[in-house]
């Protein structure tokens, strides 16, 4: 049921604008005819929904147009949309369709040995110091390697983890899944990422 | 690994993982959106009006059609056979119903006797063509354009008004046997 029925919506010459009670609510997104509501989205979640493509395209150019993408479809379909309570959550999921669609598009890169070797190095350096430098290129590839691997189910959950807005009943809601389960899938996608690091790690020697 | 290895590892991970996603769009992204769908929605509403404002006009049309046809066979001219359903016969018939009125009447096919039409005769001249060659109308460019882009749809609304127009005709001889008969 829509929740803005409960609000006041005025009418004005014939176009229906609503409260700001309704636009906070974010149900507004969908049962509202007025362009403004479609403007007061891309303002408020552009951001959001960028970060979700980048997670998943890892470039910025893909990631734009994902954004565009998604919101070009939320122009299409609202009018048939309705009953839609949370325009985040409603976002975050088209905007990480969108962004799944065009990832199967692009081939996967591996990775040389030179450049996990050197990625390595940097593990064991920034493990040594104890101190969270920045990720080089080599490591943050490994990493995005390492996570790319990690089965779909616990992929996703990951990925959307390292989104700042989201928190785990989000996820849930996004991938469609319990809270509970997400948290399970998180702890143990962190568990093979650690693994695979200490295997490398070991597999490349130790440090002279 | 020992525990406080494991411990670094869990840290650097949280980390590594925090800074492999700290993503942020270049500036200006919502006015590029915004104008992407500005953009879209201008496009999308021309592509979707376009069939709309055909499919008004060539109803508007038929309906034009469908008036000037009974005008037409209620003013007593006798009945012609009913054209060919096809996209030439719709042409062929809005040329002729737009054709300049010819107040002679047509060669009757019936052989009963009647009343003398109270009309007046003007002489047209003969011509080689028919339907006469003039340019055609807005009406039936928007027709023409239509029936070109949706042949299918012409087709069936001209069977629609071939149908209709067998019905008017059906009615009219009904009508003048009942007329004939009673006198």
């Amino acid at each position: 049921m829509n929740k803005v029925a409960a609000n006041p919506v005025f009418v004005c010459e014939g176009r229906r604008s609503v409260t700001e009670e309704a636009l906070a609510s974010g149900a507004v997104l969908m049962s509202s005819t007025n362009e403004d509501a479609l403007e007061t989205a891309v303002h408020e979640h552009a951001r959001l929904v960028y970060r979700i493509a980048y997670s998943v395209l890892r470039n910025h150019h893909d990631a734009e147009d994902a954004t565009q993408e998604t919101f070009i479809r939320v122009m299409r379909y609202r009018r048939k949309l309705q009953g839609v309570d949370h325009a985040k959550t409603y976002l975050a999921r088209i905007a990480w369709r969108v962004a799944l669609e065009r990832r199967q598009a692009k081939p996967e890169v591996s990775l040389g040995e030179a450049a996990i070797a050197e990625a390595i190095v940097q593990l064991r350096s920034q493990l040594a110091s104890g101190e969270q430098t920045t990720l080089g290129n080599e490591m943050a590839a490994l990493l995005e390697s390492l996570i790319s691997a990690l089965p779909k189910t616990l992929r996703d959950p990951l990925r959307l983890s390292t989104v700042e807005e989201f928190e785990p009943r989000e996820i849930a809601d996004v991938l469609r899944t319990s809270e509970a389960s997400v948290r399970s899938r998180l702890f143990r996608a962190r568990q093979i990422l650690k693994e695979k690091l200490q295997a490398l790690e070991g597999n490349h020697g130790t440090p002279r | 690994m020992a525990p406080p290895d494991r411990d670094r590892l869990d840290q650097w991970l949280d980390g590594a993982l925090r800074q492999n996603e700290i993503a942020e769009p270049r500036p200006g992204l919502e006015g590029r959106v915004l104008a992407r769908i500005a953009a879209e929605s201008k496009r999308h509403g021309t592509q979707r009006s376009w069939p709309w404002i055909l499919a008004t006009a060539s109803a508007i049309a038929v309906f034009a059609l469908i008036g000037l046809s009974v005008s037409h066979y209620s003013a007593k001219t006798p009945s012609t056979a009913v054209p060919q359903v096809s996209r030439n016969s719709v042409m062929a018939r809005v040329a002729e119903i737009s054709a300049p009125v010819s107040l002679k009447p047509a060669v009757r096919r019936s052989h009963r006797k009647r009343a003398p039409a109270l009309t007046r005769t003007i002489d047209e001249p003969k011509l080689e063509h028919f339907p006469s060659r003039r340019p055609l109308s807005e009406q039936e460019r928007v027709l023409a354009s239509y029936a070109a882009r949706f042949p299918a749809e012409a087709a069936l609304i001209a069977r629609e008004q071939a149908k209709f127009e067998q019905e008017i005709a059906k009615a009219q001889e009904e009508a003048e046997k009942d007329s004939s008969g009673s006198n």
